[in-house]
């Protein structure tokens, strides 16, 4: 495609739309929502499933184990979020432990 | 004395205003990190396709969903019509839809400080998560000065990162540890937010959902897998917990 200018300004157009659409509506129905709907039930489990789902495709797709060093690496950074995360309380510095153990269990694998 | 005092109290909400926009772009920190080496590669590997830095740039500041644009650029360079991208990109962002409606739960309509238009524009996977994490200790009054501070920070590091990839054209370097740490960062704020988010009612969900997603990765791209796992956890939830009303 000589210039992809129009491709990307539809298709950001389009992923705006897919975020506002659905959020505008359910603001205007706001005060007319029923909190023991189905449909409530059902939007109060997105958040947590949508997480539970990012968190198998980033392993999936992020990290790629190839061999058991990783495969420790990946639970060592895990229980590292884990304990951090139920010790210190917050989310920032519990990523960023995380990381730095899986960074450094493969770093020591690569200098073996 | 009464204007005196009200322009004190304006001066002291607007500064309490200011406070959850920066506690909200505080909060934005672990996205920063985790979007800034992806971005960096956006940048990097749009460039290395044959997308002008402008180009490339311009994806990143209107588009702002990651894993798509990636997407974009590799169809785009290998000579995809209009539709084909088009259709593949929206199709990826299919599950952002779900994001709106659990989003806009947590905001008072009767607090409505901001454009709706804004709010939605930011609303990636990330910004989501950590939102629907932080914002019921936010002030119902505040929660969307805190949101715009957090979505502000999401983009801007998104932005800048996909800049300097495109400009810099693999002049970076890494050390080796920072380089193996970034892969997983994202991993590592996913798992910190679902321990944040998962009380024991949700247990069962977050199973349903993971599982649901790792089977379905053996058949389906990431695309297709991710939002198929999450609306099989959240119908668990429902069905688990049948309607009163």
């Amino acid at each position: 495609m000589a210039n992809p200018l129009w491709l990307i300004i539809v298709a950001a157009i389009g992923t705006f739309l897919q975020r506002f659409i659905p959020f505008f509506i359910s603001h205007k129905t706001g005060k007319r929502r029923n909190r023991n709907s189905w449909w409530e039930t059902f939007l109060e489990g997105i958040g947590p499933a949508a997480i539970a789902s990012l968190l198998i495709i980033s392993l999936s797709s992020d990290v790629h184990i190839q061999s058991t060093f990783q495969v420790i690496a990946v639970l060592a950074a895990l229980c590292v979020v884990f304990l951090a995360k139920k010790l210190m309380g917050g989310v920032a510095i519990a990523t960023l432990l995380g990381a730095t153990v899986y960074g450094l269990v493969c770093w020591a694998y690569g200098s073996l | 004395m009464f204007l005196r005092s009200a322009s004190v109290r304006d001066r002291v909400l607007k500064n309490f205003e200011e406070g959850c926009f920066i506690s909200g772009l505080k909060a934005s920190m672990p996205i920063v990190a985790g979007y800034l080496p992806i971005a960096i590669s956006f940048g990097l590997i749009s460039v290395q396709y044959g997308l002008s830095p402008y180009m490339t740039i311009l994806i990143s500041a209107v588009i702002f969903a990651g894993a798509s644009q990636f997407v974009l650029v590799s169809l785009i360079s290998s000579g995809a019509g209009f539709w084909d991208p088009l259709v593949v990109v929206l199709l990826m962002n299919f599950r952002h839809a779900f994001y709106g409606p659990s989003f806009a739960r947590k905001l008072s309509p009767d607090h409505a400080r901001f454009p709706r238009a804004w709010l939605a524009a930011g609303l990636t996977d990330e910004v989501f998560a950590t939102s629907l994490s932080h914002l019921s200790k936010v002030n119902e009054q505040h929660r969307e000065t805190w949101y715009s501070g957090l979505q502000i920070g999401a983009y801007t590091a998104w932005v800048v990162g996909t800049a300097i990839g495109a400009i810099s054209s693999g002049q970076i370097t890494h050390l080796p540890i920072v380089h193996q740490a970034i892969h997983f960062i994202l991993p590592a704020l996913f798992m910190a937010l679902l321990l944040e988010f998962t009380s024991r009612n949700s247990l069962i969900l977050v199973f349903v959902a993971a599982s649901v997603t790792a089977i379905m990765l053996f058949v389906l791209p990431t695309y297709q897998a991710m939002p198929i796992g999450m609306l099989a956890g959240a119908l668990s939830m429902s069905w688990r917990k049948p309607a009163h009303g």
